[in-house]
């Protein structure tokens, strides 16, 4: 009687079986063509989300580096009353800076400001203006409390503030922000979705070869392997075409994302200087969806036991 | 090994039986044409042998595996001992003949340099050296046929089961392919051949099982192998009546 044979694969033979991956995407080409299509196409919707979500936070980011409150010191006061006020402002919470502007540089300033000469006015008024901190806010989403703070501090008398402003772009970052990661999960299932589904139809397609490998001997490794470079490499195409794609995206649209940032006082960030992190994020996206969809399809395929997968007769 | 003892199985989807109380033994190196009508269970008597189905009742042994309680992870290891030929070949298409044999080694991890020593053996044993490079299309269909049989053969197997070999083959191919079967269990293997074709079986001198709807209705050796137990038991009974006469006579002389 034959000798019970120990569960041995001898050694899967990775490289026959990486070659047969990619042998299959070319056997396969309207089936690697659509996933390809479709992978693609949900990578740059969830690049482009992230590109928006960059340059809004920029944006805030800009808004929250500029002075957005004035906080006038009382007239009259001493030298000293006036230094305690910006040490008191620093102290606040979620204050970054505090920059002293005597009475007679905001003066200047807002005679510049109105494209006036300087010293137009010398004679016929006085300067109204009082001595006046800039106080920087770093979280815009705690302003109306930071604000209320600067308000409380003693010897200030007014404060000048664009909370309108601040309101509207913190609400319009948390939406967007909410919205982006909305789109890129639900994107990231469609995806997937549909590389399981692809997979899945290539592997019925070849259900017949799926046999013979079952009927001389093969493992389950040894039937995935090659599916799952199949959708492996399928994510790396796809993610290096989103990056290309992401570029031109760019170079078409960048143009409106920048006037648009301008009128809120910003700049759009170059796709360059954050290059390196999408593509990273593309290709592990692509190689994540593309493996994790085609183990998906197999396991459920395969554990199909006295189905389809397993009638060899 | 192959043991069936008391097997009875129903067919999962429509719960009619498929095996009942079957009891067979194939032992190593033997050749056994398993007939039957079409539904008769000769190919859920297979299915059980390569562990695609489980059996209700009754124990079932193939090699040093029991079926019975064989975990799923240890399915691949059994097929590798057998070899399995089907009616309709099974080649990938897009494979050439070299790779559609050298495929059942690869499976089980081989080097390329065993790999093609061990494909070109058996290819030569199907006489099929010349058509090494060709794809299954450019075949004819008692050469796919063999392309099947050096698959099913390449891995050394213990046993070769084949379903229907010649059910897309004319008669001289079919004696062709069953001769080959011989020549196969000439060099050890065990060989199981199912088949309805009766005119072909008699052609052979095998052991046939007849299954008639679940149940072994028939088991008739080989000829040779009643020759054999013929002349055993003559062989037997004469010994038993020589120690008969000298005891007799034995005891004669003690008189």
């Amino acid at each position: 009687m034959a000798k019970k044979r120990k569960h041995r694969s001898g050694g899967l033979n990775t490289n026959y079986l990486t070659k047969m991956g990619a042998r299959n995407i070319i056997a396969n080409r309207s089936m690697s063509f659509s996933s390809i299509s479709v992978l693609t196409a949900c990578l740059l919707l969830i690049g482009v989300s992230v590109m928006i979500l960059v340059n809004i936070q920029n944006l805030v980011k800009d808004v929250e580096n500029q002075n957005v409150v004035v906080a006038f010191v009382k007239e009259g006061i001493s030298d000293e009353e006036v230094a305690k006020v910006g040490t008191d402002l620093a102290a606040i919470p979620d204050v970054t800076a505090v920059e002293f502007v005597s009475k007679e540089a905001g003066y200047e300033e807002q005679l510049r400001e109105f494209g006036v000469e300087e010293n137009l006015f010398d004679d016929v008024i006085e300067n109204p203006l009082p001595h006046s901190y800039r106080v920087s806010v770093s979280n815009l989403e705690q302003f109306q409390i930071t604000l209320t703070s600067i308000k409380a501090v003693a010897n200030v008398d007014a404060v000048r503030e664009s909370q309108e402003l601040v309101n509207q772009i913190s609400t319009l970052q948390n939406s967007i922000t909410a919205i982006c990661i909305i789109i890129v999960a639900v994107l990231a299932v469609v995806s997937m979705f549909i590389i399981s589904n692809t997979i899945r139809i290539t592997m019925v397609s070849r259900k017949i070869d799926i046999q013979v490998m079952k009927s001389v001997g093969a493992t389950n490794t040894f039937i995935c392997w090659p599916f799952m470079i199949e959708g492996v490499i399928i994510g790396i195409v796809s993610g290096v075409l989103a990056v290309i794609l992401t570029f031109l995206v760019e170079k078409i649209e960048g143009g409106a994302m920048q006037s648009l940032l301008e009128m809120f006082g910003s700049e759009s960030i170059s796709l360059t200087s954050y290059l390196p992190l999408l593509i990273v994020c593309y290709l592990f996206s692509g190689v994540f969806i593309g493996a994790f969809g085609s183990i998906v399809s197999i396991s459920k395929y395969l554990k199909k036991e006295g189905s389809e997968a397993n009638e060899m007769l | 090994m192959i043991e069936f003892k008391n097997v009875s199985m129903k067919y999962k989807t429509n719960g009619a039986v498929a095996l009942d109380n079957v009891s067979v033994k194939i032992e190593d190196g033997e050749f056994v044409f398993i007939v039957g009508a079409s539904g008769a269970g000769k190919s859920s008597f297979l299915n059980v042998i390569m562990g695609q189905e489980k059996v209700d009742s009754g124990i079932v042994r193939v090699g040093p595996y029991n079926l019975a309680s064989i975990r799923r992870r240890a399915l691949p290891y059994l097929r590798r001992m057998l070899g399995i030929v089907f009616q309709d070949f099974r080649l990938i298409p897009k494979m050439t003949v070299y790779d559609n044999v050298a495929f059942a080694l690869r499976v089980i991890g081989m080097g390329d340099k065993k790999i093609t020593k061990r494909v070109r053996y058996v290819l030569k044993l199907v006489d099929l050296s010349d058509k090494a490079n060709n794809f299954p299309h450019q075949l004819s269909q008692g050469e796919r046929q063999r392309v099947a049989i050096a698959r099913a053969l390449v891995n050394n197997p213990a046993v070769i089961i084949a379903d229907e070999p010649t059910g897309n083959l004319d008669p001289i191919l079919s004696n062709d392919i069953m001769s080959l079967f011989d020549k196969i269990n000439a060099l050890g293997a065990t060989v199981v051949v199912v088949t309805h074709d009766l005119e072909l079986v008699h052609q052979f001198d095998h052991r046939i099982v007849t299954i008639e709807n679940g149940r072994v209705v028939s088991d008739i050796p080989s000829k040779y192998k009643q020759a054999e137990d013929i002349s055993l038991r003559f062989t037997a009974e004469k010994t038993e009546e020589d120690t008969a006469s000298s005891e007799e006579s034995a005891e004669k002389e003690e008189q």
